[in-house]
């Protein structure tokens, strides 16, 4: 039955009306993978018994003739930084442990409601506040085609968990890259929507105003479903709003004829490992041959983007979490208390401007996709480096890994739009590359339909690793 | 600003520094950040014109 692990939730869902195999059928063999590949410290719990009675539930539902929809009976993973009712959910951290959720976050509510069983929760850089998953308190995630390598983060374990193939998604959250970081090192489709697609409420915030959740799973059209099913306006969340999502579970292979695609002048084709640049170009080129047009556009301004990232991203994490760096920072593992209490010296002038600069980014972004429906970059400049590995060489320059890891993704998070990671190629180590696709304000499924699109003529999103 | 410099401002802000790995950690990291601060203020008051507001909920919210 492990190979019911290697459909897409469309075929599943097929299946199982079918009554080809039963929801039980489906999830046993999540949990049986999951047990399978306890070595990737992707999981922190894992609700064996809970999942099934659900399946049970789910199964005499369907036999009832009662169809939830597409993602009835798809076991599923959420990051735990994300409340699921009657679960402990620690933010991958000591300062959170025993804190038990008395209700689901409004995106587990949402998916449940439309039949997806939540099987476990997935391991995270603490408080989602780095790009490694090395977790002092729930352990160092792995990275599923090569286990000394880093699964990236912060929803390392999500990210690990969708490569391995235990659940057809899992959802993470994306605040300066933390579901396209993983979606890129683990060679696996993830999107983090636009500010306000998706509520935030039930979900433990990093930085307010950059703060999304988003799916991984082993598509574009998969992503499609989880977020068509999460998106919408929610009095829970005032950042919320509800504009329709027509379309976005409706994403089909389909050529995009005429497609308009950006290459960012100056930056995304430059400072790149050389498989990094040459899966890159490839990719372009096929766009092309399917009929879209590439275009170099250029976008002003950008020379202090991963600055206002880093500076945005360090001043409201330490604002909520000033009372216990003063009651309990022995409680924080030392990378993120470091991180926590560098962030309460930077000036309110500073932070301000960062924010202003956001804005203005953001018209400049809107003003180039009257020129360009989307814009591509490679996800990040490098493939997964070691577990522990803090710098890195590119161009012959010796490079920080944790700002270098936000080059690309921070140019759809400081100005706030829907971006993708998809699979487009493999470095000579056998490492997963990405590709990003950035969309305009509201334009989730334009990002998608180009994931689409390309996923219809390449196999990259259907390889596995070679996990024992 | 110096090691020293930032050393006193993460006292004021109520840090505990206990020397060691973990507070050099601290303390370079702060003056990476404020150097990037820094560039962003330089950045900010060059391109934006005085009339343009902070990014907020409204302006990520409301399209």
């Amino acid at each position: 039955m492990q190979e019911l692990l290697d459909l897409s939730i469309a075929e599943l869902a097929a299946g199982l009306r079918r009554r080809e195999y039963s929801v039980v059928d489906v999830v046993s063999a999540s949990l049986t993978r999951i047990e399978q590949t306890t070595e990737l410290a992707a999981y922190v719990d894992v609700y064996a018994d809970r999942a099934l009675k659900i399946a049970q539930a789910h199964q005499t539902l369907l036999g009832n003739g009662i169809d939830l929809g597409p993602l009835h009976g798809v076991p599923i993973a959420v990051k735990d930084n994300i409340d699921v009712e009657g679960t402990l959910t620690a933010a991958g951290s000591r300062i959170l442990q025993g804190n038990l959720s008395e209700e689901d976050a409004t995106v587990v509510a949402r998916l449940r409601k439309r039949g997806a069983i939540i099987v476990g929760t997935t391991n995270l850089h603490e408080f989602a506040w780095g790009g490694t998953t090395d977790n002092p308190h729930f352990g160092r995630t792995r990275n599923p085609w090569d286990l000394s390598r880093s699964p990236a983060g912060s929803s390392g374990g999500s990210g690990a968990a969708v490569a391995a193939r235990t659940v057809f998604a899992a959802l993470g959250t994306d605040t300066g890259g933390s579901v396209r970081l993983p979606a890129s090192m683990n060679g696996v489709t993830g999107i983090r929507p636009g500010i306000g697609r998706v509520s935030n409420a039930g979900v433990y915030p990093l930085a307010w105003s950059l703060d999304t959740v988003g799916p991984l799973a082993g598509s574009a059209q998969d992503c499609a479903v989880l977020l068509d099913a999460m998106s919408g306006h929610d009095v829970r969340d005032p950042q919320s709003y509800g504009h329709p999502t027509a379309g976005l579970a409706g994403v089909r292979e389909r050529m995009q004829r005429g497609a308009r695609i950006g290459v960012v002048s100056g930056v995304s084709r430059v400072q790149l490992q050389p498989a990094v640049l040459e899966a890159f170009d490839n990719t372009l080129v096929l766009l092309e041959r399917l009929g879209a047009s590439v275009h170099e556009v250029e976008i002003p301004d950008l020379e202090a983007v991963v600055d206002a990232l880093v500076i945005v991203d360090a001043v409201e994490p330490s604002a909520h979490h000033a009372p216990w760096l003063r009651s309990r920072p022995a409680d924080y593992g030392a990378d993120v208390r470091a991180n926590l209490e560098a962030g309460l010296v930077i000036p309110a002038v500073d932070y301000v401007q960062a924010q202003r600069y956001r804005a203005h980014v953001r018209r400049h972004f809107i003003a180039a996709f009257e020129q360009v429906d989307v814009l591509v970059t490679p996800t990040l400049p490098f493939t997964a480096p070691g577990v522990g590995q803090t710098s890195i060489e590119i161009d012959g320059v010796e490079r920080d890994v944790l700002t270098s890891l936000m080059r690309f993704t921070a140019l759809a998070s400081v100005p706030g739009l829907p971006a993708m990671s998809l699979p487009i190629g493999f470095d000579p180590d056998g490492l997963p590359i990405g590709l990003q696709v950035i969309g305009p304000p509201d334009d989730e499924a334009g990002v998608l339909r180009v994931g689409a699109m390309l996923q219809s003529q390449t196999d990259w999103h259907q390889c596995r690793p070679s996990l024992a | 600003m110096d090691a020293h410099q930032v050393r006193a401002l993460l006292r004021e802000h109520g840090v505990h520094l206990d020397g060691g790995e973990a507070e050099a950690a601290t303390v370079e990291l702060a003056q990476d950040w404020l150097a990037r601060a820094a560039r962003v203020r330089v950045v900010a008051e060059r391109v934006i014109p005085a009339g343009e507001p902070p990014i907020t909920v409204v302006t990520t919210g409301d399209r």
